[in-house]
């Protein structure tokens, strides 16, 4: 891989920027990820359902390498995951985003430190200043300044999502995969953490695949949805076809 | 959440299709397996530490916090377990001593005894209860809440921000720990001589001091920073590979200082060979 070039690597309108083909995943002897084929467009948002435990985060995990792959292939900006150096996934994840389920903000550091943290280890040149504009903005953005100088601890659930967002969107990444962005929040706050996804996404022209629980979300944010059964897609569609599914345990989800 | 077959059940269905090397290989207790893939995992885990350990950048900043966290933050433990050690090896070995009228050797017994191996060992086995736990379980909870997951998707290595930085503080700090509680120790046996005896603090250094020589200080010294390595390493390990959940959290803490106390030990095993065989050859 030419970092150089890839980093600088254009896409437009209808590429795929994420492919999975015939993937498997395996943890011993438990086949969690049978054969899972996808594909998500630029600027398109592909919701996964499916029941706990079935894979669902597993599924995103390998498309960002943090999960080795069994069996098949992803490939994300047309490079395949799991041929890459340490080096070279570590160049492609600046440009993928990661909004962990619990934020998973640093313990140790404010909110300042965990926005910087990302983009003084992967953009060297910058200098303090611009590093605190960036911080800056991107707490603006997701409406947390006034909250810049408190650690995790001092925050509400809400607003954690929040900070994982404004981290997630520091690097501003080309793609963002949510891993159950509402859950946990009331619905209130969980509606507004759906506005922001899209604004997100309208703002930043992002590509991402969620995991969800909330139909109020996936139907708010979701141009493709794909329901997990066993570890296979067992449909997909967009969020009306699948709501009137013949598939009663398909239609359960958007009951 | 899965169904699983016991590592039992497999090895059983596995002495089927093998010969008889396979059979034989199959019939090593589990818990022998366990702990050799253990070894291994550790060693792959080291190796990994020092790939890392001089890529730039360096995390300056967070070494010193580490180091700060680790170090200054264990001196006052450090420090009174020191001193009451010097204190009560002093009272026990007195009377001994009283009985053939050789009180007078008591400063230079309990230096060579504290510097040598007390000092070392006692302080390096607190360092690994209060340093090596909280490493554990500060990097479980970090695996657990995904905070680990979230440096490696944001192209940050995990391994050069949370591990060398730990592992190196580990390494500094513990031979510098030592030399409080050592220094602690023999003023603690000053007191210790002076509730019986009139020794003056001067005569009493001098006389702790008359009793060893660098040989004897060098290879103490040398092995502090094996202790403090091996606490780092393992405490970082356990906890960077716990399982989920707070259970997890809870054991890779126990384990970690389980794991690094017997490390101590058996690195102070070898170091006494190895002083020993160095001692003979010059």
């Amino acid at each position: 891989m030419d970092i150089d070039q890839f980093l600088n690597k254009e896409f437009k309108d209808g590429d795929d920027l994420i492919v999975v083909d015939h993937l498997k995943k395996a943890f011993g002897s438990n086949v969690v990820l049978k054969d899972i084929n996808l594909k998500v467009k630029k600027s398109q948002n592909l919701v996964v359902l499916g029941k706990s435990g079935i894979g669902k985060s597993v599924l995103i995990k390998c498309i960002v390498g943090l999960y080795s792959i069994t069996a098949g292939r992803a490939f994300v900006l047309d490079e395949e995951v799991s041929t890459l150096e340490e080096d070279e996934i570590n160049t492609l994840r600046k440009r993928i985003g990661y909004l962990f389920q619990g934020g998973a903000l640093y313990d140790s550091m404010t909110v300042r430190e965990n926005l910087a943290f990302p983009v003084r280890r992967t953009l060297f040149s910058k200098q303090p200043d611009e590093v605190e504009a960036m911080v800056v903005d991107v707490l603006k953005s997701v409406g947390l300044e006034s909250s810049i100088d408190k650690v995790p601890s001092e925050l509400s659930g809400g607003m954690k999502k929040r900070v994982g967002l404004a981290r997630t969107l520091i690097l501003k990444p080309d793609i963002i995969l949510y891993d159950e962005p509402t859950t946990g929040l009331d619905p209130v706050t969980g509606q507004e953490i759906s506005e922001l996804m899209l604004s997100i996404k309208d703002e930043y022209d992002t590509t991402s695949i969620t995991i969800t629980h909330d139909m109020k979300c996936a139907r708010m944010t979701a141009n493709h949805i794909m329901v997990l059964r066993d570890g296979v897609v067992s449909a997909q569609g967009s969020y009306d076809e699948l709501s009137q599914s013949d598939d009663e345990e398909i239609r359960a989800y958007f009951t | 959440m899965f169904p699983t077959n016991t590592m039992s059940e497999e090895k059983e269905n596995n002495k089927k299709e093998f010969g008889w090397f396979d059979r034989t290989m199959l019939s090593i207790p589990d818990w022998i397996t366990e702990f050799l893939v253990e070894i291994a995992e550790i060693t792959r885990f080291t190796g990994s530490f020092f790939r890392n350990f001089g890529r730039r950048p360096f995390e300056n900043k967070e070494l010193l916090r580490q180091a700060y966290i680790v170090g200054f933050r264990s001196l006052g433990l450090v420090a009174i377990t020191g001193f009451i050690m010097g204190m009560v090896l002093t009272l026990q070995s007195r009377p001994v001593l009283a009985e053939f009228g050789a009180e007078s050797w008591l400063p230079g017994m309990v230096s060579v005894s504290i510097i040598m191996e007390i000092g070392p060992v006692i302080t390096a086995l607190i360092f690994a209860g209060k340093v090596g736990s909280s490493i554990g379980a500060e990097l479980g909870s970090m695996r657990v809440t995904e905070q680990i997951d979230a440096m490696e998707v944001s192209g940050t290595n995990p391994m050069k921000f949370i591990v060398v930085t730990r592992v190196i503080s580990t390494t500094l700090m513990l031979p510098v720990l030592v030399f409080f509680a050592d220094a602690l120790a023999l003023y603690g046996s000053f007191l210790a001589v002076n509730i019986n005896d009139d020794v003056s603090l001067k005569l009493f250094f001098y006389q702790a001091f008359d009793a060893l020589s660098f040989r004897d200080i060098i290879p103490a010294t040398i092995k502090t920073f094996f202790f403090g390595f091996a606490v780092g390493i393992i405490g970082c390990f356990k906890g960077y590979f716990s399982n989920s959940g707070t259970e997890g959290v809870g054991m890779s803490a126990n384990s970690a200082v389980v794991a690094s106390s017997l490390a101590i030990f058996i690195i102070d095993l070898l170091a006494v060979q190895i002083t020993s065989l160095i001692g003979v050859i010059f």
